[in-house]
């Protein structure tokens, strides 16, 4: 079989075009292959970090994804009260993201086995011309509790305006459902 | 014969179907004439209770302007005419003055043992504005909270009312209400018929058919550490407000106090004598409750479990419009120092209603009642949350 000279330039031109439909090289979460999370039973979930418009976006965050990760029966959470009665003592400065050495002492003051930090990116209204729907975006991170070191992390975008929007209107799905998806997305990450 | 039988046929037939259609549509409409249901039957019951109920000032929940003297006046009114007797205001007043009590929304150990002794009051009752608006359609709700007196204040009975002027809109809106007066005097009226109906040496009132499952929390977990079986008594924390509305939490709390009262399984610490012990061991709550916290209010007031939350949303619409109620609860046991039950929950009064309003919660009080009283049935009745997450194997 000849090769031709228009056919190899047609080759060497498809090539990159081709390898951009290749796999994804990056996942929305990652996981450390030596941490035994069988043994993580009781963790403290830290005040999230709020990047969005609203002010109380962070804490609605928090309270579903600290009640839906206790109702899996996996692991217990410590009471938030007692989460910041021990950010007090231990006097860490910035709880929405501690550094190494904060979480080992939080996790020895909370005897918890891992320390869960959390991030709001986006929560509220999504407008794409002239339909507008609720989006989410959280991201969340498991700090080991005895080194520091992060050994889960996840991030789950729910909501916005999709296809159906678009052709008939109607506003998206309210915030609440919204938010109980993008936890249960996110829970699901961490036990799969 | 057939030939002239036929139009008298298709007459009756023509008079059978516009007197279906006009029976229809009476029965849509007269479904809006429903009874209020979170109002008790307001019939004049005269009953003798064997002491006197001393009826302290109106607490204002409102976060509004609202006609207290005048709602406590009427209250009065309305005991007497269901046959209780109330210490008249001149004598309250004094022992009130006397003691420099200023908080008037509880009874704490001193002031009960005080009102046992230098009125003879056998009761206080305790009422609380939870919404008063008198934009049209008017919306009203008020809880009184029954706790006895002398040496070991408890919550006797927790009665509360709430409705709107166009809760019952009826055949061409004759069932609506413009006054806010009206209102107030109903819902009044309901609150004294709940509590002259109370059944001596009950300390409840009594259970309701079920909370419908719309209004079940979305997110539950309960321990097995929680014994179904067994009695508790619960310390109720007031929630964290972190809603628009002023007074949500305290607003919350009360529903919650109520609805457990409601079990017949749960005795509720009295809310003025958790409040003096926090004041008094200077607990300071910044995000929920600690189990420091916990350990100092369960060992000041001898209870077994204690309850608290957040609101994140209590919105009352005014005019129309349907409410909104978006709370969390978090029970801690005193011996396990555990969390016991958590629940999340938050609904619309339009939820699941898709034709002609049927099945609409006009108030944030009705609504706030269902939800509070599906947290409990999940708290008391579910089963234990089983394991239904595993970590996977490394």
């Amino acid at each position: 079989m000849r090769i031709t000279t228009r056919s190899a330039l047609l080759v060497c031109l498809l090539a990159p075009l081709l390898a951009a439909c290749g796999p994804v090289v990056t996942r929305d979460s990652y996981r450390d292959k030596n941490m035994d999370f069988a043994a993580i039973q009781t963790v403290g979930v830290m005040p999230f970090q709020n990047l969005s418009r609203d002010t109380l976006a962070a804490e609605r965050v928090r309270d579903v994804f600290i009640n839906r990760l206790l109702s899996t029966g996996a692991v217990y959470v410590v009471p938030v009260g007692e989460v910041a009665r021990a950010v007090a003592r231990a006097e860490i400065q910035s709880p929405i993201t501690p550094a190494p050495d904060d979480v080992i002492r939080l996790a020895g003051l909370l005897k918890a086995h891992a320390i869960i930090t959390g991030a709001v990116q986006e929560y509220g209204e999504a407008r794409s011309g002239v339909t507008s729907a609720n989006v989410i975006s959280v991201s969340v991170q498991m700090l080991e509790g005895q080194t520091g070191r992060i050994v889960w992390t996840a991030s789950s975008t729910k909501g916005g305006v999709n296809f159906l929007d678009r052709l008939f209107g109607g506003g998206g799905r309210p915030m609440e459902g919204v938010t109980r998806d993008a936890v249960n997305d996110l829970i699901a990450k961490l036990f799969e | 014969m057939v030939t002239a039988a036929e139009p008298s046929v298709r007459k009756g037939h023509s008079f059978r179907v516009v007197a279906g259609a006009l029976l229809a549509s009476v029965a849509l409409y007269a479904s809006g004439c429903a009874a209020v249901p979170m109002l008790a039957g307001t019939e004049p019951r005269v009953q003798s209770v064997p002491y006197r109920i001393a009826v302290f000032p109106v607490e204002n929940l409102s976060g509004r302007a609202a006609p207290l003297g005048d709602i406590r006046g009427l209250l009065v009114d309305r005991l007497a005419a269901h046959g209780l007797a109330t210490v008249d205001d001149q004598t309250l007043e004094q022992v009130l003055s006397r003691h420099r009590v200023r908080y008037t929304a509880g009874v704490e150990r001193e002031l009960a043992k005080a009102l046992k002794e230098e009125t003879g009051a056998g009761a206080v009752l305790v009422p609380s504005l939870e919404h008063y608006d008198d934009v049209t359609p008017p919306r009203v709700a008020v809880f009184a909270r029954l706790v006895s007196t002398g040496d070991d204040p408890r919550v006797l009975h927790v009665a509360g009312a709430g409705v709107a002027g166009d809760e019952a809109p009826g055949l061409l809106g004759m069932g609506l209400v413009d006054d806010p007066r009206a209102l107030l005097t109903r819902v009044v009226d309901s609150l004294a018929t709940s509590l002259a109906a109370r059944e001596p040496g009950a300390e409840s009132h009594p259970t309701g058919a079920r909370a419908p499952a719309k209004f079940a929390p979305k997110i539950a977990y309960r321990s097995a550490a929680l014994d179904a079986r067994r009695t508790y008594s619960v310390a109720v924390v007031p929630f964290f407000n972190k809603s628009a509305r002023k007074y949500a939490g305290e607003i919350v709390s009360l529903h919650m106090i109520r609805s457990l009262m409601a079990s017949g399984r749960l005795a509720v610490v009295e809310p003025g004598v958790v409040r003096a012990e926090l004041l008094r061991s200077r607990v300071i709550m910044t995000d929920g409750i600690s189990l420091s916290d916990t350990d100092t209010i369960l060992n000041a007031v001898d209870a077994d479990l204690v309850l608290n939350g957040e609101v994140l949303e209590y919105r009352e619409p005014r005019g129309s419009g349907s409410p909104r109620v978006d709370f969390s609860v978090l029970v801690i046991e005193r011996t396990t120092r555990r969390v016991v039950y958590s629940a999340s929950s938050h609904n619309a009064g339009d939820d699941r209603v898709f034709f002609f309003d049927w099945g609409r919660v006009a108030t944030g009080h009705a609504l706030t009642a269902q939800m509070s009283r599906a947290v409990t049935e999940r708290m008391l009745s579910a089963p234990a949350t089983p394991a239904a997450r595993r970590w996977a194997p490394r």
